[in-house]
């Protein structure tokens, strides 16, 4: 009879180690007592009797614990005996199967012998058929993450399902849809035969950590491959973008075959929807090519453009590539010239005009701001009048006090202001009337022999911090023979300082508005730094951060989302808590911020583009969603690959302490509740014999 | 008495520090007394009689002679001295306990005020160690130097084990010649037997008895032993394993029963028991001797 005794969890065996435990402790106390001369033994021997056979009752109890550590340890295996008359051959059992159908993008591939979709669909059909009454089946589609389109049960259910399923342009690794299967399977009935069968085109670059998912090793793996893994395809992987009101496109088209020379394309740009250039381009085997668009100047907001490739590839979803594109508005801005000069080369302001007429790269015709230079006198009237977002003043001798008034007010409204020194600045009018500067001058300071240079400063300042990547220009070129030594007033913040210390940048928040003091001239008579390439994306960046403008132009371009069932996209700007999103197929979603800003699981399952709205359909927002650039790859893998790099563990698929794994399977006659109980009987039986209470 | 060729200089501080512990003790004890209900033996004074031929010039009273023209000796109620055998447990046993509480250095201390009170009553005092490889005996005197021969004999044993003094101690009961008084100081582990015949013994010789059991407190009830030790035999080096802590309240009953064994068996034989613990004051002990000595007289 008990030759046929087996055990469910032989590794548990192990666990008999701990055997040793108790004889450890038994050999520790018993070196542990001291040894004490007493006067006689005759008042502990001839009346208690029981002390004089310790021992004997120590080893008792040293063999009752080693039976209660046994017992548990056998507890654990769970041994069982079959019953005669149910079921014990694996033949015999019940099936499990998890079935794993590849319904991503590249599923939709046409192949010379057919849709690999349609493939996949017959070989799961077949696989339903061929089930009998008795099994069950659960449908898994890989996803980010995996889902379960049908739950464990009968496997007509999956059949029918299988009716009104279709390959869409959805991404997944296979190897968190094999995890997921594998936990489906932990839950389910434990007597049963478990298995997972995978249909999928097996491209290498949706696998993901598959030799990392430990499966255990009575599940049954079937991996069903489809008849024809190479392919040729073309795709559209990216845009390399330039400018920033006009824009460049250089359009990145990959020939994902290895072997293959594919016939020259038609790719073609839109905008808004709007077809706006196109061109011609070959592609060799394996080989990228760029196919470069220039774009009219666009207006300022939001741009979805579309890349489109003609192409007779069995692969179209990934012949379109979407991106938007956000054009920042023209900020208003006044130069104030304090010269009455009409030579323009000759007035103070004239470098500060120029370069921020230009863009941040030197191209003229994409500039960002609009400009006005304004003389001096009537300077007052003009900002009652007018409304600048950004005011640039060089070296002004002396205030009028209703232009310093009006300066304070355009300050306190939001405004931007950077204000440059000079010579012959009137230090204590400076005091008096403008109360806004964000320093007190003390000294004007000027020496052609001994030029100062940059020494110090705020590297995640973004006037500076861009000339922190390689080749972007070295400020320590920059000589300046002239500054003032100046205080900074209370509430103000050095951003940068002169080799010596003195203070070249300092900044001031006054109301909702921001002034800079710049300690050097605008134009060349204190500094050679307007002559040089380093000054212009200096003073770009410095107005911006002044408007609030973060970031580089680049940050314009927005980076697309891939099809994923869960997305996080951040918030733009600070809007109201709740909005809406549209799909390209005009379905509207509620959108609501968590606790940090960002909107949390938005469910991108289409490509296109999705507008987000707020309030009475205001456009905040425009999401570009493509598929995700691995599912373009033609690279397979053998299904006995696969098979030989799954990491199988000898753990049971179903947990130990699941439900089903308490309860005593059918076929078998388990007696781990008997030897646990057993177990506890000692448990209550050891402290008596221990002698204590 | 295992006398040694050439006497260790730390003997002596030993017997001064001893000396000086029994004339301190003694002292005080008697100061006590003049205070206390008892009235005085020995050099007590009593009455006059008249002068007889023979008599010492010494006994004559002066002033009584020179206000009366007679002679009259003076008569004191003590004029007799009395032989006390101090017997004096030398066995391993009594080597247990820390410093005065050794329960051998204490029965020395009570053996040395007691002797210092008898040669202060003009009693004389006698020694017997037994229990060691041979009994070391003085014999009773009533002298100063006698006694400080018993503090050297006290100072100078030292225990060296031996488990059965039955034979010895019956082979000391002839040297007894005179009615006298015997104090046995013991911590009484002998066999009960040999204990009662050595008491019959004693008596035999016309002795009054008085037995000092004497323990140390954590004999008594294992006052210092917390936990599990293997105990080991003083006497016999047998060793066993104790839970000091769960056998503590048998302990003490067990110890408790023994001690009115022994006060049974001393009442059968006519002997005073009493029992002391090695932290008990020696005054304990010299109250207990004179109160039976008074009863003798």
């Amino acid at each position: 009879m008990w030759g046929s005794l087996t055990l469910v969890n032989a590794a548990f065996l192990l666990g008999l180690l701990a055997l040793s435990i108790p004889v450890i402790i038994h050999l520790l106390i018993r070196r542990r007592f001291k040894k004490m001369p007493f006067s006689t033994l005759r008042f502990f021997l001839d009346r208690d009797p029981k002390l004089r056979h310790r021992s004997p009752s120590n080893l008792l109890l040293l063999l009752l614990r080693l039976i209660l550590f046994g017992l548990i340890v056998a507890a654990f295996t769970r041994p069982f005996l079959p019953v005669p008359g149910q079921p014990q051959h694996e033949e015999e059992k019940p099936r499990q199967i998890v079935l794993i159908l590849d319904t991503t993008a590249s599923m939709t591939m046409e192949s010379r012998v057919g849709s690999r979709w349609h493939q996949a669909r017959a070989l799961a059909q077949n696989a339903v058929k061929g089930l009998s009454p008795k099994d069950s089946m659960a449908l898994v589609l890989p996803g980010d993450p995996p889902e379960t389109k049908v739950p464990m049960g009968a496997p007509e259910k999956v059949a029918s399902m299988l009716d009104s399923l279709e390959a869409g342009p959805t991404t997944g690794e296979l190897s968190m849809a094999l995890d997921h299967a594998v936990k489906l399977l932990a839950v389910g009935n434990a007597s049963a035969q478990k298995e997972i069968r995978i249909i999928s085109d097996l491209q290498a670059s949706t696998l993901g950590e598959w030799k990392s998912k430990p499966v255990p090793s009575d599940i049954k793996i079937k991996i069903m491959g489809l008849s024809e893994f190479s392919l040729a395809n073309a795709s559209i992987t990216g845009i390399d973008w330039s400018g920033v009101r006009r824009l460049n496109a250089a359009v990145l088209v990959k020939n994902e075959s290895e072997n293959e020379v594919l016939p020259a394309r038609k790719i073609q740009l839109f905008v808004d929807g709007i077809l706006r250039s196109s061109q011609t381009v070959d592609l060799p085997a394996g080989g990228s090519k760029k196919a470069e668009f220039n774009l009219p100047e666009l207006t300022t907001g939001l741009h979805g453009v579309e890349v489109k490739m003609e192409s007779e590839d069995g692969f179209s979803l990934d012949n379109i590539f979407r991106q938007v594109v956000s054009v920042p508005s023209v900020k208003k801005v006044m130069v104030v010239e304090p010269t009455r000069s009409e030579t323009v080369w000759k007035q103070k302001s004239y470098f500060i005009s120029r370069a921020l007429m230009s863009s941040p790269d030197g191209s003229p015709e994409a500039a960002r701001f609009k400009i006005d230079t304004y003389p001096l006198e009537g300077l007052g009237i003009k900002l009652r009048s007018d409304n600048y977002d950004l005011i640039l003043i060089p070296a002004v001798e002396k205030w009028s006090s209703d232009s310093a008034k009006e300066l304070e007010k355009h300050l306190k409204k939001g405004g931007a202001m950077i204000v440059f020194a000079g010579p012959d600045m009137d230090i204590n009018q400076y005091h008096s009337a403008a109360s806004w500067m964000p320093v007190k001058l003390r000294k004007e300071e000027y020496n052609q022999d001994n030029p100062k240079y940059l020494g110090h400063y705020d590297r995640d300042f973004p006037a500076f911090s861009l000339f922190e990547k390689p080749h972007s220009g070295d400020l320590e070129m920059a000589e300046f023979t002239g500054r003032y030594l100046l205080e900074p007033v209370e509430g103000s913040r050095v951003l940068a300082s002169y080799d010596d210390g003195v203070p070249f940048l300092v900044e001031r928040t006054l109301g909702q508005g921001r002034v800079y003091f710049v300690n050097t001239s605008a134009d060349a008579t204190w500094s050679n730094w307007p002559k040089l390439k380093t000054f212009l994306p200096w003073l770009h960046a410095l107005a911006d951060a002044s408007l609030g403008i973060g970031g580089t132009p680049s940050d314009h371009i927005r980076k697309p989302y891939q099809v994923s069932a869960y997305t996080d996209i951040p918030v733009p700007g600070a809007i109201a808590q709740v909005a809406k999103i549209t799909t390209p197929g005009g379905q509207e979603m509620e959108l609501k911020i968590g606790n940090d800003t960002r909107w949390h699981g938005v469910k991108l399952m289409e490509t296109g583009f999705y507008p987000i709205t707020h309030g009475e359909g205001q456009v905040i927002d425009l999401i570009a969603v493509n598929i995700a650039r691995a599912e373009s790859d033609m690279k397979v893998v053998n299904p006995d690959v696969l098979m030989a790099d799954m990491k199988r563990v000898n753990e049971p698929s179903v947990a130990l302490l699941s439900p089903t794994a308490i309860s005593s399977e059918p076929g078998r006659r388990e007696y781990w509740p008997w030897i646990l109980m057993a177990a506890l009987c000692l448990v209550m039986i050891e402290p008596l014999i221990a002698n204590r209470t | 008495m295992n006398q040694p060729s050439t006497i260790d200089k730390s003997i002596f501080a030993i017997v001064e520090s001893l000396a000086f512990l029994a004339e301190s003790t003694v002292e005080g004890f008697l100061t006590g007394l003049h205070r206390s209900p008892f009235t005085g033996f020995s050099t007590e004074f009593d009455s006059y009689r008249p002068y007889i031929q023979g008599d010492g010039l010494r006994q004559v009273d002066w002033k009584v002679w020179a206000r009366t023209d007679k002679l009259y000796v003076k008569q004191f109620e003590d004029q007799t001295n009395m032989p006390v055998w101090i017997f004096l447990d030398g066995s391993a046993s009594m080597d247990f306990g820390k410093g005065t509480g050794n329960k051998f250095t204490r029965a020395c201390q009570i053996a040395a005020a007691l002797a210092y009170l008898m040669n202060r009553q003009h009693d004389a005092a006698g020694l017997v160690i037994y229990g060691g490889t041979r009994p070391v005996t003085v014999p009773p005197a009533t002298t100063r130097d006698h006694l400080n021969d018993l503090f050297l004999a006290l100072a100078s044993e030292k225990i060296t084990g031996n488990k059965d003094e039955t034979g010895v101690l019956m082979s000391l009961l002839p040297m007894i010649r005179r009615k006298g008084i015997s104090v046995v100081i013991s911590d009484c582990l002998a066999p009960a037997a040999h204990l009662r015949a050595f008491l019959k013994g004693l008596r035999a010789q016309r002795q009054e008895v008085i037995l000092f059991h004497i323990m140390s407190p954590s004999e008594c009830d294992l006052g210092e032993y917390n936990g599990a030790f293997v105990m080991q035999d003083r006497e016999t080096g047998e060793e066993l394993l104790v839970d000091a802590h769960a056998y503590r309240k048998r302990y003490a009953k067990i110890v408790r029963d023994f001690r009115e064994e022994f006060a049974t068996l001393c009442q059968e034989e006519e002997a005073r028991y009493h029992f002391i613990r090695t932290d008990d004051s020696l005054e304990k002990a010299l109250l207990e001797y004179f109160s039976r000595r008074v009863e003798i007289l």
